[in-house]
């Protein structure tokens, strides 16, 4: 083994050295491939079962990424090294995840990505830290991920799911302040599974931070055939904006009802149904003016941006959506951490990741610095809000990435 | 307030009607035949289809689609008690359940091969008119739903009530070997008992369309509050669902403002079923053949 290493490695002495160091330590474990031709990086991704296409949507920002990357010649500080995808199916199952990253680990690649749902980055990170292997979470956002648990080998380029309702709290703030009439009062209604009833406490807390009275905190059950009472009880309560938490049919559902009971308040969702083209094609010119927050937009106002949406496109021929953003600039990410490393020591690596500072121009998020925090997390990371105009999404917060001005306060029904 | 409470009234009382035609059809296969019909709520989302597709497709008004819809799920109804129901009448319960449950993952998993897992709407000019009644409004859509689904409740009842069909039919549901023995051709009625509880329900799916979307799951939900309103209204009894589901519409509705969180209202609504179940098992208004 290290013989072997020691032959390919020869235009590196660092990595001959450190591989060596590594070998003569004993570490149980492989040691990362340290074949300069080739790079191996584990995409683990749920690729098949129910959620499959979303796992496959997000395996195209790396994808592309990857490509994009060899073409401009590899890592240079490897001699120009490739970077390969091995891909990892978590079948979106958390056992699946768990074994898949052994295998992964045993097949030396050198970092981890993926693995899309919460429910699996959570156990997976927690063996690829046991396994030593840096693992960077584009998109799953369970804060539980990387608050509080002190690993030293997960780097999360995603925001925190609190930050959701934290980003749906100041743009209200922002946009109705801008609009000559703070926002005082919001009503909260939301599915009542836990991914309503958990982004509902998040935005209480949101509110209670940024001064906004909670009129009323509503749960209504999912495929609801009728929400129409409830409706009609937001609008008496009259509050500056609604707050909601909903999945495409009740998404569509509400703002019919809304529009039934000619109720003119500003709806701000929470990605979910309101991010949904779907949504647009339901409900046609009755769904422009809904808010959502969001992860990221192909109109967001920063150079590079449209260009990269533009050759997801050709080369996929569908939009890219903010899951893609995320995967194609982790695999930035990891490109950057491993040029700085100049070797494929998953020990060095992570030293590097911890090290990252992505900004500006290199970075096609909606904020100015890709870094790590000491949690794994990346601090500035934020959610954008986009409204529907003329059925497009278009970025309308925050400020410095918007494409537009947001329409606040919305026209009422009978204007529009 | 009282304006919500009114607008929680006439909103439940709207889509309780709806309830009823989908209850009725229920209501009425298991009163000849003795057969729950778990598949229910599917043949409600395969008429919901016949009015998104003839609409987008042919331009063909959903009101219209509700008419030419009675012949021919008539016909499906017809069919299908001909082909898959027939074999298991008379057998237990076990069965039947099988054949209807499994009849209806056939059906769901079927809608999603043929018209995909999305949801959909219709879009019509005239959906967004609104009824103002003090200070509740109502669309014109739902007011419209509710008086094909009570027209139709009415229309069965005098069919039963009056015709000769209908006097076979209520005695197949009284007493099966006695309808029999007065030569009532048996397997006829039960084809026609299935075709109309499937058309009535197709109906009820149609005339929903105009205000509601439209996806291969959205049937259950409509099967389980069917269930739970024939209980209520009594087994085979057809005033009885109507009012049952009337009560199940207003109790949802209003329950979703008294209730400390509108989560709870289907909450409301199994109390008054259990409560029902435990005091009078043969439903408010009565048993079967009323």
């Amino acid at each position: 083994m290290t013989r072997t290493i020691a032959r390919r490695a020869f235009g590196s002495a660092a990595l001959a050295v450190s591989a060596l160091a590594l070998a003569a330590a004993g570490f149980g474990q492989p040691t990362p491939a340290a074949a300069q031709d080739e790079v191996p990086v584990g995409i683990l991704l749920p690729l098949s079962g129910s959620v499959a296409p979303i796992g496959i949507n997000n395996r195209r920002g790396h994808e592309l990424a990857i490509e994009e990357i060899n073409a401009e010649g590899g890592i240079k500080s490897l001699g120009g090294a490739k970077l390969t995808m091995i891909d990892g199916d978590t079948q979106g199952n958390p056992n699946v995840g768990i074994s898949e990253v052994e295998k992964l680990g045993r097949r030396d690649v050198v970092a981890i990505m993926g693995a899309y749902q919460s429910g699996v980055t959570f156990p997976t990170t927690q063996m690829a830290e046991r396994l030593g292997i840096p693992y960077i979470d584009p998109v799953a956002i369970a804060d539980s991920i990387t608050e509080g648990r002190g690993f030293k080998y997960t780097f999360k380029v995603s925001p925190l799911a609190s930050w959701y309702a934290r980003d749906q709290v100041r743009f209200l703030v922002d946009a109705s302040k801008a609009a000559g009439e703070p926002a005082e009062s919001v009503v909260l209604l939301h599915e009542d599974t836990l991914f309503g009833t958990s982004t509902a406490e998040g935005q209480i807390k949101a509110a209670e931070e940024y001064g906004i009275e909670v009129l009323d905190d509503i749960s209504y059950p999912k495929d609801t055939p009728e929400i129409t009472s409830t409706i009609a009880r937001i609008k008496e309560l009259n509050p500056d904006a609604v707050l909601l938490v909903s999945y495409i049919n009740d998404a569509v559902l509400i703002t019919k009802t809304m529009k039934e009971l000619d109720v003119n308040i500003p709806i701000i969702g929470t990605s979910a149904g309101h991010i949904d083209p779907a949504y647009i094609e339901n409900l046609g010119a009755d769904a422009n003016y809904t808010f959502t927050v969001g992860e990221w937009n192909t109109d967001i106002d920063k150079p590079g941006v449209a260009e990269i949406a533009k050759r997801f496109r050709d080369k996929f021929g569908v939009a890219m959506n903010g899951h893609a953003a995320e995967t194609y600039m982790s695999t930035m990410v990891l490109r950057d951490a491993l040029e700085r490393a100049g070797t494929t020591d998953r020990d060095a690596v992570r030293d590097a990741l911890a090290e990252t500072e992505i900004c500006g121009e290199a970075n096609i998020l909606p904020y100015e610095c890709i870094r790590f925090g000491e949690s794994g997390q990346s601090p500035e990371a934020q959610l954008v809000v986009l409204q529907i105009i003329d059925g497009e999404h278009v970025t309308v917060w925050p400020p410095a990435v918007a494409a537009q001005d947001p329409v606040w306060p919305v026209p009422d029904w009978s204007a529009r | 307030m009282s304006d919500v409470y009114l607008q929680a009234l006439l909103s439940g009382l709207m889509i309780g009607g709806v309830y009823a035609l989908v209850a009725v059809g229920l209501t009425l296969i298991f009163g000849v035949m003795d057969i729950i019909n778990f598949a229910h709520g599917e043949f409600l989302m395969f008429g919901m289809y016949a009015a998104f597709f003839a609409s987008v497709l042919f331009g063909i008004d959903p009101y219209v689609t509700a008419v030419l819809a009675l012949p021919a799920f008539f016909a499906v109804g017809w069919a299908i008690q001909g082909t898959l129901i027939k074999p298991v009448v008379g057998k237990s319960h076990a069965i039947q359940i099988l054949l209807t449950l499994g009849l209806s993952l056939l059906l769901q998993a079927l809608a999603q091969y043929l018209f995909s897992a999305d949801f959909q709407s219709l879009k019509l000019d005239y959906a967004d008119a609104t009824l103002q009644i003090a200070g509740a409004r109502i669309g014109w859509t739902r007011v419209a739903a509710f008086a094909i689904s009570m027209g139709l409740c009415l229309a069965l009842w005098l069919f039963l009530q009056r015709t000769d069909t209908g006097k076979a039919l209520r005695a197949c549901a009284e007493e099966h070997e006695g309808s029999l023995a007065v030569g009532i051709d048996l397997g006829r009625m039960y084809k026609i008992a299935f075709g109309l509880g499937i058309a009535c329900v197709a109906i009820a799916g149609i005339a929903m369309t105009p205000f509601f979307y439209v996806a291969p799951v959205v049937g259950p939900k409509f099967t389980l509050v069917a269930f739970v309103i024939v209980v209520l209204g009594g087994l085979g009894n057809i005033p009885g669902a109507v009012a049952g589901a009337l009560i199940v519409g207003v109790v949802e509705s209003v329950g979703a403002l008294v209730m400390p969180s509108p989560s709870l209202k289907d909450l409301a609504v199994y109390v008054l079923f259990i409560l029902v179940l435990l005091f009078r098992p043969q439903g408010l208004f009565g048993g079967k053949g009323a």
